[in-house]
């Protein structure tokens, strides 16, 4: 039975995300050491966050945390999205083995480009 | 020759092939070729947690020999075991296990 911390769960609500077309506002797209891509797109009202849409390659691993980060920040302004950490979020995962943790980073940084390119945008 | 295992069905492929068949083999260098990984599908991977006795002799033939052991991440996720394999055993999909095996590439595929 999958529970709310479930890496399977929000890998599966995750590639439903995937299939969704990309949001306005568009961040670069980030690359790891593995190669591993992701790219997030955002669609902000008053500076809070009200969707959010990646892509992503599809591991499993890297696909739960984005979609759990895309779930954490919908809703949230911007200065606070910014703020999260990527132990915050492999916290919030249950199950992953340690080694995997460490590709929480990546759809953080792929937030931060589109955070910081919807910034510039506005200016 | 080198092979790899991948142990796709659920057809009493661990306790009976690998268990009674591959694995002793192994142990007793008759198995006659050289087995260079092991990728573990669905229910088979429960073998591959810390405790299991079939793992725990396998981990030790696979250090050995320098085996690859590798549980698929997406049927492990699953399970809720990804985190509670034998000390060192990776989880990971298609382009983790042929990287893995890359430095020392099978001959055969063979699936079971």
């Amino acid at each position: 039975m999958n529970h709310p911390t479930d890496v399977s769960t929000y890998f599966d609500r995750g590639l439903e995300r995937l299939r969704r077309p990309p949001l306005p506002l568009s961040g670069n797209v980030c690359v790891d050491k593995g190669g591993l891509r992701a790219q997030f797109s955002l669609d902000l009202y008053g500076g809070v966050i009200r969707q959010v849409a990646f892509d992503a390659t599809t591991c499993v691993t890297l696909v739960a945390y984005a979609e759990l980060l895309a779930e954490r920040v919908t809703g949230v302004d911007l200065r606070t999205a910014v703020r999260l950490r990527p132990e915050e979020l492999a916290e919030a995962l249950d199950g992953v083995p340690p080694i995997k943790q460490v590709r929480a980073t990546l759809p953080l940084r792929a937030l931060h480009s589109a955070i910081h390119n919807a910034i510039e945008e506005n200016r | 020759m080198k092979v790899a295992y991948i142990f796709a069905t659920q057809k009493h492929t661990v306790s009976y092939v690998l268990g009674k068949m591959i694995l002793p083999q192994l142990e007793e260098d008759r198995h006659g070729v050289e087995v260079v990984g092991m990728f573990f599908f669905e229910d088979n991977n429960y073998v591959l947690t810390d405790g299991n006795p079939i793992g725990e002799r396998l981990q030790e033939v696979a250090k050995e020999k320098g085996i690859l052991l590798m549980g698929c991440d997406q049927c492990c996720y699953e399970r809720h075991i990804a985190d509670k394999l034998l000390d060192g055993v990776p989880i990971g999909c298609f382009p983790d296990l042929y990287q893995a095996l890359s430095g020392n590439m099978p001959d055969q595929v063979i699936t079971l």
